[in-house]
């Protein structure tokens, strides 16, 4: 059987590269990494970002309390501290789709204006577990275990609900590794199967009209990473 | 007729003919054709076009690309290939979104090969494998529940 199913993922190749978010852990420090395709086989591609697109960054207990962590604010942003789970919040900011290219820049200074979106996108990394992780740390939209993500095992059906500005927010797109696997019902939940061992990158993201005349939406973004024994 | 005389009569057309070629060598022509080429569609999995991002195809082995441009508002790209090959296409949006994949085709535009079509050229044995699991599954179940 493991055969068959080593036959049917090859047959798939991933192709397909968006950008990623996630955060690498050596003890105590916490670096927040920008990339592309960090699942497969080539390994991590990463890319500078500029540091001043990190707006917060915090560590957390397992109970789910904020606890004082030192930031470093140059490229690549930092975090230190005793993180049961870390956060990192960025925005790249006004994006304008045009005839010629996406352009980082709001709508009133990007001449032909197709679309254009605001970018709002966050990382939340578990390291431990505690039943206060089951609630949301932020405002922002976050993708929140509703059971120890910690102990599954490949194969076995992640629980989660997704929340925005301290509610279960439905229609949110859930997405494993980038493939888009459901959409969150009217109570914030979803279920994810994981597929891979080890790291995981499951990813969220959700569009609010926006009125401030520099972009029609603001695209909210969230990952949720951990990873299995 | 005095010598400045001749020579004024003579520089004119001597001028105008030199000036002449010079428009003739930048007059750019065209002309219209129908002909095969490979056309290839870039869209995010919601079927939204990768409409008007950059892209550039580079042959195999060479270091320069063979064609840059921009994908059109379908987020197409039509390409000529000038002898066969294996192609290599990238495209890639400022906001970090993008494909990395290579095409194999003939000299006449024909494909012969590509990454994606793995997909495409193994679906049917994909579909195969899965039937016979599922009716070797209900064979299994149906003579598990006649033992008992």
């Amino acid at each position: 059987m493991k055969t068959a199913v080593f036959l049917l993922a090859s047959l798939f190749p991933t192709l397909a590269c968006a950008h990623d978010l996630w955060i690498e852990r050596e003890g105590q420090l916490h670096t927040l990494t920008y990339g592309h395709e960090r699942s497969s086989h080539e390994g991590a591609k990463k890319l500078e970002y500029k540091p001043d697109t990190v707006k917060q960054a915090a560590c957390f207990n397992a109970a789910g309390q904020r606890v004082n962590a030192e930031s470093g604010k140059a490229y690549p942003a930092t975090l230190t501290g005793d993180c049961a789970a870390s956060w990192f919040l960025t925005s790249s900011g006004y994006w304008s789709k045009t005839p010629y290219g996406t352009r980082n820049l709001p709508k009133d200074e990007a001449g032909a204006v197709i679309d254009s979106w605001l970018s709002v996108e966050s990382i939340k990394r578990i390291d431990h577990w505690n039943t206060g992780l089951s609630q949301p740390l932020t405002r922002e939209l976050e993708l929140v275990p509703l059971d120890n993500p910690l102990q599954l095992k490949p194969g076995g059906k992640l629980h989660l609900r997704a929340w925005f500005q301290g509610k279960p927010a439905a229609g949110v797109t859930v997405a494993y590794f980038g493939k888009p696997r459901g959409v969150t019902d009217a109570d914030g939940k979803v279920n994810i199967r994981l597929q891979n061992p080890g790291f995981q990158l499951i990813q969220a993201s959700f569009e609010l009209p926006l009125s401030d005349g520099k972009a029609d939406k603001t695209i909210h973004a969230s990952t949720l990473q951990f990873d299995l024994p | 007729m005095s010598k400045t005389l001749r020579a004024l009569l003579w520089s004119g057309p001597l001028a105008l003919g030199i000036q002449a070629s010079t428009v003739l060598a930048h007059d750019l022509q065209y002309t219209t054709s129908s002909g095969q080429a490979v056309v290839i569609k870039l869209f995010y999995v919601d079927n939204k076009p990768f409409s008007f991002e950059g892209y550039e195809i580079t042959r195999e082995g060479d270091k320069l690309p063979y064609q840059v441009g921009r994908t059109d508002g379908q987020g197409h790209i039509a390409f000529l290939p000038d002898r066969a090959g294996k192609w290599h296409v990238k495209a890639i949006s400022e906001d970090g979104h993008g494909l990395d994949f290579t095409i194999t085709t003939n000299a006449a535009a024909g494909i012969e090969g590509s990454d994606k079509p793995a997909y495409e050229r193994y679906g049917r044995i994909v579909v195969g494998i899965a039937v016979i699991l599922g009716v070797f599954g209900l064979m299994s179940l149906y003579l598990r529940r006649k033992k008992t």
